[in-house]
């Protein structure tokens, strides 16, 4: 029996977030109103879905708990515990160009695993932390919202639907063209703020979905690894500890499945102990 | 006109407690039945995304939809149409027709959603705002002669209540 590849279900996922989120404007404009909002708060058939930061920002700066979209926020949260920042690879609009113009910098040759130093979390922590705290300090409205890009991306149709054109939204195919002339996902590995405590809170839970590398599997050379020029955020996959900035998107596991067959996803514990076989064995496709 | 300030939806908190809690997630906009509610699509960050009305363009019918909607309370859930506390609106009578004497106008009083207790009518015949207000809008919108303005509650002198209960 032959699976999906787990890419092209990422992608329709990907595609079909972004259809729907580009109609929901229009849609509500015409009565339909089962769900609206945007990527920082939504409310899918009365069920909120928001980002952490919002909310984080807003609680910080107001010194109040914002309902229900603090409930939203918790959901995404608990969702990350489990399946860690899989809204990046499954469902911001941005990661989706973001990933066409990576796969257009391959293309042209432009793109070389190494060129810019890993640890991207850290500088990423390290805005979200300063913003956060200076938009508590300060009184501030959120304005890290300004860098949420899946936000611009809604921003670019709520104004579309009132008949105005949003221009800062030009700054992206600005910064699509950076990223795809250095050959980097520069924005996701280290700007994204909204990314890091989805990220984060995955990196606490003791359980969860993960990548799993089983060593004595793996086919490939040092030098010669298809995991590390699949991954588009230039992390390594070979490692028995998956890197927090990991996304769960995939693209190793199913470069390794034309190898050995040595990365998977599991849902063990965060450290494994190489010793111990049984959790560490790939669950195959996904 | 509002000194740069904007007229925000039915419920709006202070200016100031506003801008902290709206996460500009454009419910209010969105679930708004007439289209009264757009997004602000200019450069400043601080306002940027957030939601405001222009009389001019559509002005808000207080139908108290968006306030519950609002998923951070930027907006208070209120639903009377008395308590929306947008602003309040402000009437030239050296512009106004019936003050004028030329035409005896009441298309104000007519459209007003607060009709006689934030629109009176003086002696029957000339419109006066009272503290009732809350600044929609409609008024502003259906005037012939352009002779009101909705000031937004943060352009109001500090006493003056915009409506506030």
């Amino acid at each position: 029996m032959t699976r999906p590849p787990l890419r092209a279900v990422r992608r329709a996922v990907q595609i079909g977030v972004a259809l729907v989120m580009a109609a929901v404007p229009l849609a509500n404009a015409k009565g339909v109103h089962w769900i609206s909002g945007n990527f920082l708060a939504l409310d899918v058939l009365g069920l909120p879905l928001g980002d952490p930061l919002a909310v984080a920002q807003v609680a910080a700066s107001a010194r109040a708990v914002a309902w229900p979209a603090a409930l939203g926020a918790g959901l995404a949260l608990v969702l990350a515990l489990a399946l860690g920042p899989v809204f990046c690879a499954y469902a911001c609009p941005y990661g989706l160009l973001s990933e066409w113009a990576h796969a257009l910098s391959r293309r042209l040759g432009r793109a070389r695993p190494g060129r810019f130093p890993r640890g991207g979390l850290a500088a990423r922590t390290l805005l979200a932390g300063i913003g956060l705290a200076a938009v508590g300090v300060l009184g501030l409205p959120p304005l890290l919202n300004l860098l949420s890009l899946p936000a611009a991306y809604s921003r670019l149709w709520q104004h579309a639907a009132s008949g105005l054109f949003w221009l800062p939204v030009l700054a992206v195919p600005a910064l699509l063209l950076v990223e795809a002339l250095c050959g980097a996902r520069l924005w996701c590995r280290f700007v994204c703020p909204q990314s890091v405590l989805l990220a984060l809170v995955h990196r606490l839970a003791a359980h969860g979905l993960r990548l799993a590398f089983e060593a004595k599997r793996c086919t490939c050379g040092r030098d010669d690894r298809a995991c590390l020029t699949a991954c588009s955020l230039d992390l390594d996959p070979r490692r028995k500890t998956p890197s927090a900035a990991c996304t769960n998107c995939g693209d190793c596991v199913e470069a390794c499945r034309r190898r050995g067959r040595a990365l998977g996803f599991s849902l063990g514990p965060r450290r494994e102990n190489p010793g111990e076989s049984g959790s560490t064995r790939p669950a195959g496709g996904l | 006109m509002s000194d740069g300030h904007l007229l925000r939806p039915p419920g709006a908190r202070d200016e100031d407690a506003f801008l902290r809690r709206c996460v500009q997630c454009g419910r209010c906009a969105q679930l708004c039945p007439f289209g009264s509610i757009f997004l602000e699509a200019g450069f400043d960050p601080r306002t940027c995304g957030t939601p405001r009305i222009d009389p001019r363009r559509t002005p808000c019918w207080l139908c108290m939809r968006c306030p519950p909607a609002c998923p951070t309370g930027a907006l208070r859930p209120v639903t009377e149409m008395a308590k929306a506390a947008m602003g309040r609106a402000w009437l030239d009578k050296a512009r106004c027709s019936t003050y004028e004497g030329s035409i005896l106008c009441k298309t104000c009083h007519e459209k007003c959603p607060l009709r006689n207790t934030a629109l009176v009518m003086d002696m029957g015949m000339f419109p006066v705002v009272t503290d009732a207000c809350v600044g929609c809008g409609v008024c502003e919108s259906v005037c012939p002669r352009q002779a009101i303005v909705t000031l937004p509650r943060a352009a109001l002198p500090p006493d003056a209540s915009g409506g506030a209960a």
